[in-house]
């Protein structure tokens, strides 16, 4: 009586795995040799039946060799956005994967990628400020995109826990951005928002450059 | 009583089995070998030797139970121990519930052997003991009962090999109904009406899960492992009273 329903059952989850694997093996024999090929997203959803956070890890160990040895060997990095989104599709709160997975993407020349990665994360943690505070980082670092990042920076200084320097790395965007008037609205933001002595002090200096006093 | 005495000589059968004896050496080295991945893992050594520290125990668990399951009766059967058996005043419901209880035993063996080895091998890493990880572990020891029960199941209505298939193919299923459904959302009305029976035919395996949080210092409320417990319980009740029903109809010949 429970046998057709497990038999059906199997039937699917087989034919979805193996199909996936098979289109899988076929692109991978496709692709040139040493490059990073990814098993397709519903072959790791089916097939890791419970051990998710294995498979995430498994896959992160791979991402870490994969990566490690592209960049003592020629930096030729492919398919490293697949192979991340991946991971943090099976494990959400992989906050090494996010982390190195960004920096890596952002080394490889796909900062967009690595910001994509970890609005991913953002979307499954919003109050969790590292997400908006690394890709702050990843713009700032490897796109540039001052105003941007300060955005984000700003974003994560908001969030519960968040390190003071998110306040002053947004202030510091908007200075390099060319936006005097926002960074000194934000070093103000952070002056007034804090009770912490060494924080204030750190702002008032900076309101100081700038030329504003705030009172004792 | 005849199911306590069945039970016994089951687990000291259980323990005898060489199969017992590589998947405890195969665990203790998978426990061991995750110190070694880790320290591949670029600061997420702790992490990883949980999970797959974890992950190696129950997936050590549930095949163990589905091959101890469908070898359980069959062995009996074809070394016509059963016949000797069920000729003294012994209910065919009391055999395969003490061979259960035997197995069983043998199962909860194993994993305390493996949860002190993960224990011991946590305590030289983080210099202290984790008792959070108790819930999951015994968790893993339900699911395997479960598995084991149902593995009894198929072996009273079909051959070994079959019943080791199904099983298996019933854990992959219990554990990803709720990927099917979501895939099954996006399918056609056909594929989604499947999606949907295999949803709520198929018990839901994931309740025994909770090794994914716990790894992340989260703590589970003790009602959801309550109720992971008594679902478990229940699952295992239901589905060996079925087993004794299709093993009383069994022609044995």
């Amino acid at each position: 009586m429970r046998l057709l329903p497990t038999a059906l059952a199997l039937l699917v989850a087989g034919s979805c795995t193996l199909g996936s694997l098979l289109r899988w093996e076929s692109e991978a024999a496709s692709r040139p040799p040493g490059l990073l090929s990814v098993p397709p997203q519903t072959a790791l959803q089916l097939g890791a039946t419970g051990f998710r956070n294995m498979l995430a890890d498994a896959l992160y160990l791979r991402f870490v060799a994969y990566w490690g040895h592209q960049l003592t060997h020629g930096r030729n990095f492919h398919n490293l956005y697949p192979l991340l989104s991946a991971i943090v599709e099976l494990d959400p709160r992989f906050l090494s994967a996010y982390q190195m997975g960004a920096l890596a993407l952002g080394d490889a020349g796909e900062p967009l990628k690595a910001v994509e990665l970890l609005e991913k994360g953002a979307a499954h943690q919003p109050e969790n400020w590292f997400f908006p505070y690394q890709t702050g980082m990843t713009l700032f670092f490897f796109h540039d995109d001052y105003l941007l990042a300060a955005k984000y920076f700003e974003r994560a200084a908001e969030l519960p826990g968040a390190p003071p320097e998110a306040g002053y790395f947004a202030a510091r965007m908007y200075e390099k951005g060319e936006r005097v008037e926002l960074s000194i609205a934000t070093w103000k933001a952070i002056y007034l928002g804090t009770d912490n002595p060494s924080v204030k002090e750190i702002a008032k200096r900076a309101l100081a450059n700038h030329g504003i006093d705030v009172p004792e | 009583m005849a199911l306590f005495a069945i039970a016994r000589v089951t687990f000291q059968e259980a323990l005898r089995d060489k199969l017992l004896h590589v998947a405890a050496v195969f665990g203790a080295l998978m426990i061991g070998f995750t110190l070694l991945l880790g320290g591949l893992s670029a600061g997420e050594d702790l992490k990883i030797i949980q999970d797959f520290g974890l992950g190696s125990i129950n997936a050590l668990m549930v095949l163990l139970a589905v091959f101890l399951g469908s070898r359980l009766l069959s062995r009996d059967l074809e070394q016509r121990i059963v016949y000797t058996l069920l000729s003294k005043p012994i209910s065919r419901g009391q055999f395969l519930a003490g061979k259960f209880l035997g197995c069983s035993l043998a199962l909860w063996a194993l994993l305390g052997l493996l949860s002190l080895l993960f224990f011991g091998l946590l305590a030289v890493v983080t210099q202290r003991f984790e008792p959070i990880f108790l819930g999951p572990l015994a968790l893993f020891g339900l699911e395997a009962m479960v598995m084991l029960s149902l593995t009894l199941m198929f072996t009273t209505m079909t051959s070994p090999m079959l019943s080791l298939l199904y099983s298996l193919g019933f854990y992959v299923v219990g554990h990803a109904s709720e990927i099917i459904k979501q895939f099954g959302e996006k399918a056609d009305a056909v594929g989604k009406a499947l999606s949907v029976v295999i949803y709520y035919a198929m018990p839901n395996l994931e309740t025994f899960n909770l090794k994914n949080q716990v790894v992340y210092g989260e703590t589970f409320a003790l009602g959801q492992w309550i109720w992971a417990c008594s679902y478990g319980l229940s699952l295992v009740t239901v589905l060996m009273l079925l087993a004794i029903l299709a093993f009383r109809s069994k022609e044995l010949q």
